[in-house]
C-alpha cells in the first residue's frame, strides 16, 4: 500500500553493535523519535529470517547508576503480561553488557501505522475498512481492559496495520511506555501523559481517579479522525481541546455527568451551557449505526461511556 | 470478578512454594540461602518501617526475593544479601511516587558489610534476567482489601491491618 520511507542504517555505538549483530542483521531504520523514544528499526533474524523491528531504549549518563528506569521496568513487565492478536507481540529483551545503557526490545514487524496510512493521499473507504479496524482495535482494548491495564496513549501513531488485498489483516496495538495496571487497593494516577488531542475529558478537567474509559476516548477520537481524515480536536495544550470538545459536544451538566460541578467549579461559568452539535451533521458519512456508536465513545461522563466489551457487541460492529 | 483475574495472574506466577525443601534435597548451601533469606526478610521489613514505605513495597520485596530464590542461588553470602538489596529497591521504584524514582543513597549497610550502589544496580539488572522482566505481580496485600471486604472489617479492624 505504500513504501516506507527508509532511513538508512541506523546510527548505533560498537557496543550496541555488539549485542545485536550475533544474532541480527540487515537493519533499517523506520523511525527515529529522537533519542527520549528512542530509534526504531527493522531487522532479520539471522537463524530463521524472520523480520523484527527493534527499538532502543536509552538510560541517559545521570540516570544510570539510579537503577533501571521505572518507565523501562513498567514497559517491559506490562508488555510481558500480554498476549492477545491485537497486541503488538514482545519477542525478546536484549541489553548491553556490564555497565548498562541501552535496552532493546524485540518485537514481531508490522509494516505501517495508522497515522502514516492516514497521510497518504489515497482517500480511506471508510464505510468498507472502519468495522474491520474498529473491531479489531476494541478486542485488543477489551483484553487489555479485562487484564485491568489502561492504555493511556492510544493514538494513530501507536496503532499499527497490516493489509492484505486492500483490507486490514492485522492491526497491533502498541506502545505501552505509559500504560498502568490497576490494582486494588487504588491510588491516584498521574494525569500528565499521551497526547491532549486524544485525551478524555476527565483527565484534562484533571481527576486523578479515573479508568480504563479513557481509552476508549481515545479510541473515538481516532476512529472519527479516520473519517474525517483530520483529527477531531486540534490544539496543543488541555485548555485548547477542552474548548474544542465543549464546543462539538456541549458543556457537561449535572444531567450528563452527575458530579462535574462539584469536581469542577469553572463548568457553571458556561451559562448558558453549550448546546452539543448534531453529529450526523459532522460525520455525513457515517452511517447510523456508527454515528450511535461513536456518540456513545465520545460520551462525556467516563461512568456512561460505553466499555469495550459493550462496544463489540454493538450492531454497528456486528457481523 | 476484580478478584478472579486477580488471583488469575497470582497463579501464573507464583514461585515454587516448597523450594526451600527442594534446596535441602539439592545443595550443600541450603543452610546458607535460607539464613540469608530470613535476615534480607528482616532487612526489607525494617527498612519499610523506617523509610514509611508503603505495604505493598515490603510485600513485593519479599515477593522478588522469593520468585529469584526459587530459580537460583548465589553460593556467596555477600551476593545474597545484595539481591535482598535489590529486591528492595526494585519494589520501591514500582511501588512508590515519584520521590523514589532512585536508588538515593549511595552505599547499603547490613550489619557490617556495606554495599555500594553500583553493586546493587548490577545486581538489578541481574534480577529483572532471571524474573524476566515480570515484576508487576499481586502480593498478599492486594487480596486483603478483598478479604477484608468479604470479612466485613469495620474501619478499626481495617485501620490495624493496613497501617
Amino acid at each position: 500500500m505504500e513504501e516506507i520511507v527508509h532511513l538508512g542504517i541506523p546510527f548505533l555505538t560498537p557496543d550496541q553493535w555488539d549485542v545485536i549483530t550475533p544474532a541480527y542483521k540487515d537493519f533499517e531504520l523506520i523511525r527515529s523519535e529522537g533519542p527520549r523514544f528512542g530509534d526504531m528499526f527493522k531487522c532479520k533474524l539471522k537463524s530463521t529470517k524472520e523480520v523484527v523491528a527493534m527499538k532502543i531504549l536509552t538510560i541517559p549518563e545521570d540516570q544510570k547508576s539510579n537503577g533501571i528506569p521505572y518507565s523501562i521496568l513498567n514497559h517491559v513487565s506490562i508488555l510481558k503480561t500480554l498476549n492477545h492478536p491485537n497486541i503488538l507481540k514482545l519477542h525478546t529483551v536484549l541489553r548491553t553488557d556490564l555497565d548498562v545503557e541501552d535496552v532493546f526490545l524485540v518485537f514481531e514487524y508490522i509494516d505501517v501505522s495508522l497515522k502514516k496510512f492516514l497521510a497518504t493521499p489515497f482517500p480511506i473507504d471508510v464505510i468498507k475498512l472502519g468495522k474491520p479496524f474498529l473491531r479489531q482495535a476494541l478486542s485488543g482494548l477489551a483484553y487489555l481492559h479485562v487484564q485491568k491495564i489502561i492504555h493511556r496513549n492510544l493514538k494513530p501513531n501507536n496503532i499499527l496495520l497490516s493489509f492484505q488485498n486492500h483490507e486490514i489483516s492485522k492491526l497491533k496495538l502498541t506502545d505501552f511506555g505509559v500504560a498502568k495496571s490497576i490494582e486494588p487497593p487504588l491510588s491516584p494516577y498521574s494525569i500528565n501523559m499521551g497526547n491532549p488531542c486524544y485525551k478524555a475529558p476527565e483527565l484534562l478537567l484533571g481527576f486523578t481517579n479515573y479508568s480504563t474509559a479513557v481509552d476508549i476516548w481515545s479510541m473515538g477520537c481516532i476512529f472519527a479522525e479516520m473519517i474525517k481524515l483530520q483529527p477531531l480536536f486540534i490544539g496543543n495544550d488541555g485548555p485548547k481541546i477542552l474548548t474544542e470538545i465543549f464546543c462539538l459536544l456541549g458543556t457537561p451538566t449535572e444531567e450528563n455527568w452527575p458530579g462535574v460541578a462539584s469536581l469542577c467549579s469553572f463548568i457553571q461559568a458556561f451559562d448558558p451551557p453549550i448546546k452539543p452539535k448534531d453529529l450526523a451533521a459532522e460525520f455525513p458519512k457515517l452511517e447510523p449505526d456508527g454515528l450511535d456508536l461513536l456518540s456513545r465513545m465520545l460520551c462525556l461522563c467516563p461512568n456512561s461511556r460505553i466499555s469495550a466489551v459493550e462496544a463489540l457487541e454493538h450492531p454497528y460492529l456486528r457481523p | 470478578d476484580s478478584y478472579q483475574m486477580l488471583r488469575k495472574r497470582e497463579r501464573r506466577q507464583v514461585f515454587i512454594w516448597n523450594y526451600a525443601e527442594r534446596y535441602f534435597s539439592t545443595t550443600k548451601f541450603t543452610d546458607l540461602v535460607f539464613q540469608q533469606r530470613s535476615k534480607m526478610v528482616h532487612w526489607i521489613i525494617e527498612q519499610s518501617y523506617r523509610k514509611h514505605l508503603r505495604q505493598e513495597t515490603m510485600f513485593l520485596g519479599i515477593n522478588l526475593l522469593d520468585r529469584f530464590l526459587s530459580k537460583g542461588y548465589f553460593k556467596a553470602e555477600r551476593n545474597l544479601q545484595i539481591v535482598g538489596i535489590a529486591c528492595l529497591t526494585l519494589a520501591t521504584r514500582i511501588e512508590e511516587n515519584q520521590q523514589y524514582n532512585r536508588v538515593g543513597q549511595k552505599n547499603f549497610y547490613i550489619e557490617k558489610s556495606a554495599y555500594s550502589r553500583c553493586e546493587v544496580v548490577a545486581m538489578e539488572w541481574m534480577v529483572q534476567e532471571v524474573l524476566e522482566f515480570e515484576c508487576f505481580h499481586p502480593t498478599i496485600y492486594n487480596f486483603l482489601s478483598f478479604y477484608l471486604k468479604a470479612a466485613n472489617a469495620d474501619a478499626v479492624v481495617e485501620k490495624r491491618v493496613t497501617c
